[in-house]
């Protein structure tokens, strides 16, 4: 074996501390080191072009490097091996610089530590293997669960580039919660008016033949990986054919069946038959079976007689399980509000007229069960208004976290109480005020200038207890943060429940093996740099199933997945893989399954037939944590093998 | 008067007699208290053995326990394989050697991604450090196998280090934890062999702390060299 040794100076930086001709000497006697070569400046243009002829000149079986850290120019000694033809595995540093020249004061200490370290280098590259990248061919589609504005934006921006996109949506409707709402903070924008566009792009836009959703659906399993995955998907049946509906409601009308409105918090009635809301997208109908007269085995068919469409009312619709081949997987699934019947004392549900911020968002809603009127439960409108902000959140007792994005709903709510009921009094109950950014404070403003508004600082939930007067009338007494006690009359209190992880996160979480963090958000693979990655490779998390977040921070986080999506999954090129991964002997290989329960990227799958475990290359990201787990020798951590480790710790001690 | 003096004789006679009589007495219950204590003794003595041998039971059985990795296994789902190199440190008084040239080996093993960098960081402050740590890179803290460890110790070294990244920090998600855990059983198993806690140091140093860097080095060179040589016996 031929080892070529190259001696960086690093300008100055390493010969003013380590004597590296008496370091030559030292080591070239060693066996198997065919020359020691000194080079000026290795990283520089010249450097490396002469580094790079040398190499082709002399064709050493292995390299070992000595210059700065290997976080410095390693990979650039790897393209210059590849230059001249020889594996870039093959190759060792030695770090002279950090972790010698510039640390260590005495020259012949340094000279004396570098002979060792080099030793160390030597005896582990001559056991380095030259290692082939392998490639596999990748599937560029792509999945969303949730067709909120993270999801149909992460979409838009896949199919505008070509790609096949999939969205699964476990409601009749696309929008998520947003076009519910009548108006959006921080400047009172109309929901529907900003999602409608959007959605009609993801319907009918130049791209949606690149775009396929499935609505009252839902994910059964994923099997593969990044690149390679089959998703499982159920499909409720829907019983009206949405290509064919054309939205005219003659089926809404004929329908005698009513029941309680769910997206209207059960505040009104719908039909069995009916739009899940007036202006939902797709615009078209569905069942809700459960209350159909047919699915109580009578034979009803007004709605069928009523269309206007033949085909369109379908009964003998099934329950469809579809299959997909996809690269990547987005979960936009979206949070909820925490349940506030936890917090008796603020008398949800006992007390009429106490009302979340969802169900307040609908009575505002030109589509919610008032129409728009901004009506107490006995039709009237309300004179003195209470807003509860941090219900649930800045809680040790409940949520830790601040939700975020509560304070600007009440300014907003504060903005449309103080237009739409002149001279109302409202007083804001809070813990804790955030409005970061350009534009978040001005709802805020806007509250503070009006001189029917008055805030009130709480420290616990628990100081606040709502209770009902003899007239008839909601009062809060309350303590107050300085210890101040008083009762503030109410005649309709809104409570802004801290946004909590969405009910299904716990399912999908099982389903993608994606880890949940300690609130029940999916967690991100890192909290300010990757935030919309989940720890799986090829499962993004986006919008607040990953944290509480607005909509800006929803959408801008999908959209950062299409990027992740379109870079990383790219048409006509293979997937790479890096071969410095773990790999296991299969005739070694007792089949204990110790190695599957400490990887950390789920990359180990344990045969049941052959009883043995078997790596996936594309999942390992080379830790090396299952090869030292291994009680049976059976895995190999490629470029980190136990022969390499011990050689070198033998070379660095000889 | 002389009868008088008589009788007072007599009397202090008398008196001499019960004082002697009474000291008599006491002697004898000195004797049996101390026969009793005596008693008392023995029977401490005999209970002391009993618990004595009892405590040894106890440790010979932990003692099994402990040397038996399979056990350990299952409880948590780790593992310390059988070292493939019998390593028995010798006596204290053989292996305490003090001097003032003595320069110790130690191998640092540190992860790439924390403190790997940490060291680096040491690098671009230049701020020195004793000579004596011989840095092996691997990926992950959670690449050290105990065996590496126990390589070290057989192939020279006085001293290893483990240096990994912060829980919570690990570039692998939890490696670090692996490490960690490792790390504890390692400690049960050298001083098994009669290697000294200190000999073995667990840190984590990430990418940012040059300057815990270069302390917990300075720190483990001094402890290690107070320690003086590791000696083994094949």
């Amino acid at each position: 074996m031929k080892i070529g040794v190259y001696l960086c100076e690093c300008g100055t930086n390493i010969t003013d501390k380590v004597d590296l001709d008496q370091v030559s000497q030292s080591i070239s006697p060693i066996e198997n080191v065919a020359y020691v070569t000194k080079i000026g400046l290795m990283c520089s243009f010249d450097g490396i072009n002469s580094f790079e002829a040398d190499l082709k000149a002399n064709k050493p079986d292995r390299v070992v490097i000595a210059a700065c850290s290997p976080r410095d120019h390693e990979a650039t000694f790897m393209k210059s091996m590849n230059n001249a033809g020889i594996n870039q595995y093959l190759m060792q540093m030695v770090n002279f610089r950090e972790q010698l020249s510039w640390v260590t004061e005495d020259k012949q200490a340094a000279t004396d530590k570098a002979v060792v370290m080099l030793k160390g280098a030597i005896a582990r590259v001559a056991y380095q293997e030259a290692l082939e990248k392998k490639s596999i061919s990748l599937c560029t589609d792509v999945l969303i669960i949730g067709a909120g504005p993270a999801g149909l934006k992460a979409a838009l921006t896949i199919a505008e580039a070509g790609r096949k996109v999939t969205i699964v949506e476990k409601s009749p409707m696309i929008g998520g919660l947003p076009v519910r709402y009548e108006e959006l903070f921080p400047k009172m924008e109309c929901g529907p008016c900003m999602l409608e566009p959007i959605e009609h792009e993801i319907l009918h836009g130049d791209h949606s033949e690149n775009i396929e959703i499935i609505t009252q659906a839902e994910l059964l399993g994923v099997k593969g990986f990044y690149g390679n995955f089959i998703a499982q998907i159920k499909k409720s049946p829907r019983f009206v054919d949405v290509n064919k509906c054309i939205g005219c409601a003659e089926c809404v009308a004929a329908c005698p069946v009513s029941i309680k409105n769910e997206m209207n918090s059960n505040m009104n009635e719908k039909k069995a038959m009916d739009f899940t809301f007036f202006g939902a997208l797709p615009n078209a109908t569905y069942i809700d079976y459960d209350a159909c007269l047919r699915s109580k085995g009578e034979s009803c068919d007004a709605c069928q007689k009523a269309c206007p469409i033949e085909g369109t009312v379908i009964f003998d619709d099934k329950e469809e399980i579809v299959e997909k081949n996809i690269g990547a997987v987005i979960l936009a699934t979206g949070a909820q509000l925490f349940d506030v019947s936890a917090l008796p004392n603020l008398g949800y549900g006992k007390l009429k007229d106490v009302v979340t911020s969802y169900e307040f968002e609908r009575i505002l809603s030109s589509g919610g069960p008032t129409g728009g009127q901004l009506l107490k439960s006995n039709g009237e409108a309300p004179k003195s208004i209470a807003i509860i902000h941090c219900v649930g959140s800045l809680d040790e007792d409940h949520k830790s976290y601040c939700s975020g994005t509560c304070c600007q709903t009440g300014f907003k709510f504060g903005h449309e109480l103080q237009h739409k009921v002149e001279g109302a009094s409202i007083t804001h109950f809070y813990k804790q005020f955030v409005f970061p950014g350009k534009s978040d404070y001005g709802l805020y403003n806007e509250s503070k200038n009006n001189k029917h508004a008055k805030f009130i600082n709480y420290q616990s939930i628990k100081d606040l207890n709502c209770t009902e007067s003899e007239d008839g009338m909601n009062s809060i007494a309350y303590k107050g943060s300085t210890g101040k006690t008083g009762k503030v009359d109410a005649d309709l209190i809104i409570l802004l429940p801290a946004t909590i992880p969405g009910a299904d996160s716990q399912a999908l979480s099982g389903i993608l093996e994606v880890t949940l963090d300690k609130e029940g958000f999916f967690e991100e693979l890192h909290g300010l740099v990757d935030s919309a990655q989940s720890k799986v490779k090829g499962v993004y998390i986006v919008g607040s199933c990953q944290s509480p977040t607005d909509i800006k921070g929803a959408v801008n986080q999908g959209v950062a997945a299409a990027g992740y999506i379109l870079s990383g999954l790219v048409p006509g090129r293979e997937l790479e893989i890096d071969p410095a991964v773990a790999e296991v002997i299969e005739e070694k290989c007792a089949g204990c399954r110790i190695c599957t329960l400490v990887c950390p990227y789920k990359a180990i799958q344990f045969d049941e037939e052959s009883k043995k475990s078997t790596i996936n290359a594309v999942l390992c990201q080379g830790c090396g944590t299952c090869v030292s787990a291994c009680p049976t020798n059976a895995i190999i951590g490629h470029h980190f093998t136990k022969e390499e480790v011990f050689e070198e710790i033998m070379g660095v001690l000889s | 008067m002389i009868a008088k003096k008589k009788n007072q004789d007599d009397s202090a006679s008398d008196r001499v007699d019960s004082i002697e009589t009474s000291i008599n007495n006491l002697e004898q219950k000195f004797e049996s208290i101390e026969n009793g204590y005596s008693t008392v003794l023995n029977v401490t003595k005999s209970l002391t053995d009993k618990i004595g041998a009892l405590k040894d039971v106890l440790a010979g059985k932990l003692r099994t326990e402990e040397t038996q990795p399979a056990e350990t296994v299952l409880s948590t789902k780790e593992i310390i394989r059988e070292p493939d190199v019998a390593l028995v440190a010798k006596s204290e008084a053989e292996t305490a050697v003090t001097t003032e040239s003595y320069e110790p080996k130690i191998v640092g093993f540190l992860c790439n991604w924390c403190s790997y960098a940490g060291a680096d960081k040491a690098g671009s402050a230049q701020n020195p450090y004793p000579t004596n740590v011989r840095i092996v890179k691997v990926m992950c803290s959670g690449r050290v196998d105990p065996e590496f460890i126990l390589k070290a110790f057989k192939e020279g070294a006085d001293g290893v280090m483990i240096l990994a990244c912060h829980p919570g920090d690990c570039h692998y998600k939890e490696g670090n934890y692996r490490a960690a855990q490792r790390y504890q059983m390692l400690k049960k198993l050298l001083d098994q062999y009669g290697i000294e806690e200190d000999r073995c140091y667990f840190d984590y140093v990430s990418a940012g702390e040059g300057e815990k860097f270069v302390k917990v080095i300075t720190e483990t060179v001094a402890k290690v060299k107070a320690l003086g040589p590791l000696k083994l016996l094949a």
